[in-house]
């Protein structure tokens, strides 16, 4: 019974725990925008991050190390700094759309402007890194994060036909207003939120501190297997309740306060409570996750001592890289960058940095030095090789696409 | 042969690469009648989008389904867009002294919008209710306007 609730806990939490600032504004733009005639690119995004994950929580628990600790002994000292150098800063982009997501969610509660509370919610992820132990973390941001269930529940009040729906999501086409590059980069730029490299760096890091072992891997398979797909329909949930009610509006999502106003147009004061609780959780977690991830990958590059599961003074360069992390996302916000817009920009560079996260882990997970028995079988290898592909396809797309399309517009 | 990459080539790229990106959001010149015509389209679209949140945004607190610092900050965040549109579209030069009128029409359509918007911001601040009908009426107003511009542009 323990076991099925320890099994369930990381299921809902990998579900709740899925999707972040950057999924919930690209699919609210997207959907806004397109319908979900880009639905696909989430499913595909889905399957890679799926197939990626189960590596690097597979490496993580046969070879109790993580990701980047590999990295640089797999591929050399300058090939890993390459790779750390442009993995982290897309993680770092990405924690600073977190830490200004935090701010935007409490602003809409509090009517504060988000610039006074950076501060503030950068002092308090700070303090969550420094003090909170990592299961309390893991789990309880994950299951508050849940709360965006309200976007499905929304997309069921609105009375949808649902075989419309289903018929845009199956039968992609490019809307007559918008252009073939427009499509390709928003596609480019849901691919790179879905399959965010933090993701498996914290994922990996994350096995390696619960100190996974080969028995574990039954318990990471099934939170990869059912979690993440379900945080995957979460994922369209958001996009279809933008296409059943801003799409006819003529409404393109710029703000978080717009994603919220199809849940409250469905359920009223209630429905946009949870769904501002949703905000905060999946931001607040976020943020959390990829500073950890900043850290873990600079501290695992250069082996000092990392993680949550020693005391800070003993791992005293790991807390000070959280440290300053910290304070350098909240310095770039405080420029008055739109946090939105480094949203926007951190999703398609995540995906020009996707090539440097996964080709490792495929190494890595193909090696019997590192592995033993447990290297990857035919179908992980075909799927690897195959999203190694598209990852690369993407990677190269995304910066002329960007130009060609002035980032979307 | 091909050449290796040296690292002040690198650097180059890199620097191009990064130029490049940074202006990508930025706002270029129109040098003919077409492109100004096509930037008259993108700010009006975008206004239209503005107006249509507004608008939305006013009928959900009618209906009590939207608390008021939400709603609030919904129509404030609008509204500044609405100004940088307004400010982004006023700083291209008209090309000619055909693309003119295009400004005047724009720019007129553009401030209407605009004023409905901050009188919805007044309202939603002071929760005026009995205002809410009435305004919605103006933005709805402002948004056909938008429309029928775009369209007549396009």
């Amino acid at each position: 019974m323990k076991r099925l609730l320890s099994v369930a806990l990381g299921v809902l939490t990998a579900i709740g725990g899925f999707v972040d600032i950057g999924d919930l504004v690209t699919n609210a733009l997207v959907g806004s925008r397109f319908g979900l005639s880009l639905a696909w690119v989430v499913g595909v995004g889905v399957l890679g991050i799926v197939v990626f994950a189960e590596m690097s929580g597979r490496v993580a628990a046969i070879t109790g190390r993580a990701t980047f600790d590999l990295v640089r002994e797999r591929l050399g000292p300058r090939a890993g700094l390459l790779n750390l150098f442009g993995s982290m800063a897309v993680t770092f982009l990405t924690f600073v759309a977190e830490i200004g997501g935090v701010a935007l969610a409490l602003e809409l509660v509090s009517s504060v402007n988000y610039l006074l509370l950076v501060p503030f919610t950068g002092l308090a992820v700070w303090i969550v890194l420094w003090r909170v132990r990592f299961s309390i973390l893991e789990n309880v941001f994950g299951l508050l994060g849940l709360a965006l269930l309200v976007f499905a529940f929304a997309v069921w009040r609105l009375g949808p036909d649902w075989s419309a729906l289903v018929h845009q999501a199956t039968h992609p086409s490019v809307p007559g207003s918008e252009g073939v590059p427009t499509y390709w980069y928003y596609a480019v730029a849901l691919f790179g939120a879905a399959m965010t490299p933090y993701e498996v760096f914290f994922f990996s890091s994350g096995g390696v501190e619960e100190r996974w072992t080969a028995k574990d891997l039954g318990t990471s398979r099934l939170n990869v297997l059912v979690g993440f797909p379900l945080g995957g329909v979460l994922s369209i949930a958001v996009a279809s309740s933008t296409a059943l009610v801003l799409l006819p509006a003529g409404i393109q999502v710029d703000t978080l306060g717009q994603v919220g106003l199809p849940v409250s147009e469905a359920l009223g004061r209630l429905g946009i409570a949870v769904a501002l609780l949703g905000f905060f959780a999946a931001t607040f977690g976020a943020a959390c996750e990829t500073g950890l991830s900043v850290g873990y990958s600079v501290s695992q590059y250069f082996g000092w001592q990392w993680g949550k599961y020693v005391r800070p003074r003993e791992a005293a360069l790991f807390h000070t890289v959280l440290l300053a992390a910290t304070i350098a996302g909240v310095a770039v916000l405080l420029t008055t960058v739109d946090p939105i817009k480094v949203t926007e920009y951190s999703v398609v560079f995540s995906a020009v940095a996707l090539p440097l996260t996964y080709f490792p882990i495929l190494v890595v997970a193909n090696d019997p030095d590192y592995m033993g028995e447990r290297v990857n079988g035919r179908l992980a290898n075909g799927l690897g090789q195959v999203y190694l592909v598209l990852v690369t396809l993407a990677a190269v797309a995304a910066i002329p696409l960007m130009l060609l399309t002035k980032a979307g517009q | 042969m091909g050449r290796s990459p040296t690292p002040g080539r690198v650097r180059r790229a890199a620097l191009g690469a990064t130029l490049a990106i940074a202006l990508a959001g930025c706002v270029t010149p129109a040098r003919n009648d077409e492109q100004y015509d096509a930037k008259a389209v993108a700010a009006v679209e975008a206004a239209s989008s503005e107006v249509a949140t507004v608008h939305l945004t006013v009928s959900q607190r009618l209906g009590r389904k939207i608390p008021a610092a939400y709603a609030d900050e919904v129509v404030t965040a609008s509204e500044t867009a609405l100004d940088a549109i307004e400010g982004a579209f006023g700083a291209v030069q008209p090309p000619s002294r055909g693309s003119d009128r295009t400004y005047a029409e724009v720019s007129e359509v553009l401030a209407n919008a605009g004023e409905a918007v901050t009188y919805a911001r007044f309202a939603v601040r002071r929760d005026d209710a009995g205002a809410y009908p009435d305004l919605l009426g103006q933005l709805r107003t402002a948004g056909d306007q938008l429309s029928a511009l775009e369209k007549r542009l396009k």
